[in-house]
């Protein structure tokens, strides 16, 4: 079968779905989303029921071996001290995200200028405001105006409480004089629309049955499919067909039963994540690009920048019902962002304020960290570390390097055949740097509070959500794949708008920043399309 | 014999009103996420074990016994004993009684959720106070 459309969206995730609202304002467009999972009903996210937290070990996991749904594919990451973590299905990761939603800062676009590292990027923070703005509002982001890190932020929704343990973190950061704010978080706080308000259960991360949550399949979807926008659930797009003429003409998919597809297309937009947009494109191998499309200059699958993280403990004498509010949503500290004459390394790191952990993993956790046993002394134990525990997260911010990459896996594969990824990663000295740093200043903060510090260490292994750099943008075609509105340099109606086009990670989750790049890619489109196709 | 080990593990605590474990439905629990065979390898190495150490069954040694054994246990297979002890905490810490004694907040399915207080913003008085610390530059 042949079906035919103006424009084709590969991935319904964080920026499938925002490209998807941006263009189908035009409605004289059609417009087709493929997605390769299926739509998750929120009421048959585990948090239904009182053993939602096995459910992160299984069918919920944010790891894809471990998940194995039949819309996931093999990732190899036994080269990687980092798994990754992703979610395939209408909404992508954002269905098990946490939701922080911090932009980019202004510096991040220009650390070659500032720091002479890595590459400028070819747009600027400045540029993208609007879209920042514009995101926000529909996503739903909480937070506070006035942060002294940021340039002005508009409007936000009314921050996330910051619970007893936040205001203790918050005052540590004050005694030692540091920056703290409350986080940026894609959750509702305030009755909007069709929408309920966070009522503060924690946890965020096995899909938010309440709705409050701002995954894409609550934002976007309902508007973009308001417009028109069709989507194709459990199709998986294999390859990105070319004309004669060297433009994408569509796509080869294949539906739920396996059976093949042709969908033609006059615009072709990649937004599949930093894992699987290179992999796809890895997978359209055709005359004109044999080792992989838009991979003429070997970029496709290298400069992978994945944000090691590191992690710190400490546990409170009093009870601070810490496990209540957000799991991952409290306060953050930009403190060490930037690039300082007094660190041993170049850029810097975010540090995340996260909440206790709930009693399952308080138990699993406290025994192997030795800070609960079994037999008497259990619940007494028990009683002491939970609500009494806060977390660090120290975001790094890596820097692009080629040997850090993703490349097709044709040993292992996915229901239907098609290659699974390799991923190959290691720490540079600088990350390394920067992860210890933000260890010891973590230890400082909870002696501030008089907590005991239970366990730190780096690199946290199941934190590779953030995936960024595998399609990098630029001006040079040879040391680029796209230009600054995510256009193929190659081929001019193929455009990515995901996190694989970044040029370097920063140190704040990247969610934020997508999307306002992908508006801003979509606002081009829309403006040009004559040009375009 | 299985219940011996639960409550070896997870004793009942009167004074903080915390069941032993026995008293959770672990049957059910196994049935449901197929840890039968789990279940089964680790009472054998168990009872193993315990004949060797001691030349009883696991459910007639004493205390200090039980955990000299569970010790042992560890030891020799860190893996098993690992994979069982998971099992044991999450199906007692998903039971909808120890979560309710926990108090561990709105259980699931989540009807009223959890109210946090409001924030007095006066908190961040002392980070207003130091002034923008974004990094500025000329051309952007």
């Amino acid at each position: 079968m042949t079906d035919t459309a103006d424009i084709i969206i590969i991935g319904s995730g964080a920026s499938g779905a925002a490209a998807a609202w941006s263009l189908s304002r035009d409605k004289s467009l059609r417009i087709i989303c493929f997605e390769q999972g299926s739509i998750a009903d929120s009421s048959d996210y585990p948090t239904k029921s009182t053993d939602w937290e096995l459910a992160r070990s299984g069918s919920f996991s944010f790891d894809p071996n471990i998940r194995k749904n039949s819309a996931d594919y093999p990732i190899d990451d036994s080269k990687s001290p980092i798994s990754i973590a992703n979610f395939n299905g209408f909404g992508g990761s954002t269905i098990l995200y946490s939701a922080h939603f911090p932009r980019f800062h202004p510096s991040d676009f220009r650390v070659k200028t500032l720091d002479n590292i890595a590459d400028d990027w070819p747009l600027s923070y400045s540029e993208l405001e609007p879209f920042f703005n514009e995101n926000e509002k529909i996503m739903g982001v909480a937070g506070l105006v006035g942060d002294t890190a940021y340039p002005e932020y508009n409007s936000l929704l009314p921050p996330i409480p910051l619970g007893d343990m936040g205001k203790v973190m918050a005052k540590a950061f004050n005694k030692k004089n540091w920056h703290w704010w409350p986080s940026y978080a894609a959750i509702n706080t305030d009755k909007r629309k069709s929408r309920a308000s966070c009522i503060n259960i924690g946890p965020c991360n096995v899909g938010c049955s309440q709705g409050a949550k701002g995954s894409v399949d609550v934002t976007y979807w309902p508007l973009a499919r308001l417009n028109g926008v069709e989507v194709y659930t459990e199709s998986r797009v294999y390859e990105i067909t070319l004309d004669s003429k060297g433009l994408a003409d569509g796509v080869l998919y294949l539906d739920a039963d396996g059976v093949e597809h042709k969908c033609k297309a006059n615009i072709v937009i990649v937004a599949c994540s930093g894992i699987g947009t290179p992999r796809l494109l890895l997978n359209s191998k055709s005359l004109a690009f044999p080792d992989g499309l838009l991979n003429d200059n070997g970029l496709i699958g290298k400069n992978l920048m994945i944000h090691p993280l590191a992690y710190v403990e400490g546990v409170f004498e009093q009870d601070l019902k810490s496990s209540l509010g957000p799991h991952g949503c409290c306060i953050l500290s930009q403190e060490f962002y930037e690039t300082r004459d007094d660190h041993d390394f170049v850029r810097g790191y975010t540090m995340q304020i996260l909440r206790g952990a709930p009693p399952i993993e308080t138990a699993i956790s406290g025994y192997f960290m030795r800070q609960l046993s079994i037999g008497k002394k259990h619940h007494e134990q028990f009683d002491n570390l939970f609500n009494h525990t806060a977390g660090i997260a120290i975001i790094a911010e890596d820097l692009p390097e080629l040997h850090n990459q993703v490349e097709l896996d044709y040993d292992n594969k996915d229901l239907f055949g098609l290659p699974g990824v390799k991923v190959h990663y290691k720490l540079s000295d600088n990350t390394k740097k920067i992860l210890k740093h933000g260890i010891k200043m973590s230890k400082e903060i909870f002696s501030e509070v008089d907590a005991k510090v239970t366990s730190s260490f780096a690199p946290v292994k199941n934190t590779g959500w953030h995936l960024m750099g595998t399609a990098r943008m630029g001006t040079d075609c040879q040391t680029s794949v796209v230009n600054k509105y995510g256009q193929a340099h190659q081929v001019k109606n193929l455009f990515i708008v995901d996190s694989s086009i970044f040029v370097t990670s920063s140190a704040a989750n990247p969610v934020a920043t997508a999307q306002a790049i992908t508006l801003f890619a979509c606002d081009y489109i829309r403006k040009n399309i004559a040009n375009i196709v | 014999m299985i219940n011996t080990v639960l409550d070896t593990f997870i004793p009942g605590d009167y004074k903080l009103g915390m069941p032993p474990a026995s008293k959770v439905d672990f049957n059910a629990y196994q049935l449901e996420y197929g840890i039968q065979q789990i279940v089964i390898d680790f009472l054998s190495e168990l009872t193993k074990i315990s004949i060797d150490t001691f030349a009883k069954e696991f459910k007639e040694l004493d205390e200090e016994q039980r955990m000299h054994v569970l010790g042992a246990f560890k030891l020799i297979n860190i893996r098993l004993f690992s994979t069982f002890l998971k099992h044991s905490f999450q199906a007692y810490y998903s039971d909808k009684g120890v979560l309710s004694i926990l108090q561990v907040g709105a259980s699931p399915p989540f009807p009223e959720g959890n109210v946090l207080e409001e924030d007095d913003w006066n908190i961040l008085i002392p980070v207003y106070e130091r002034g923008s610390i974004y990094r500025k530059f000329d051309k952007d």
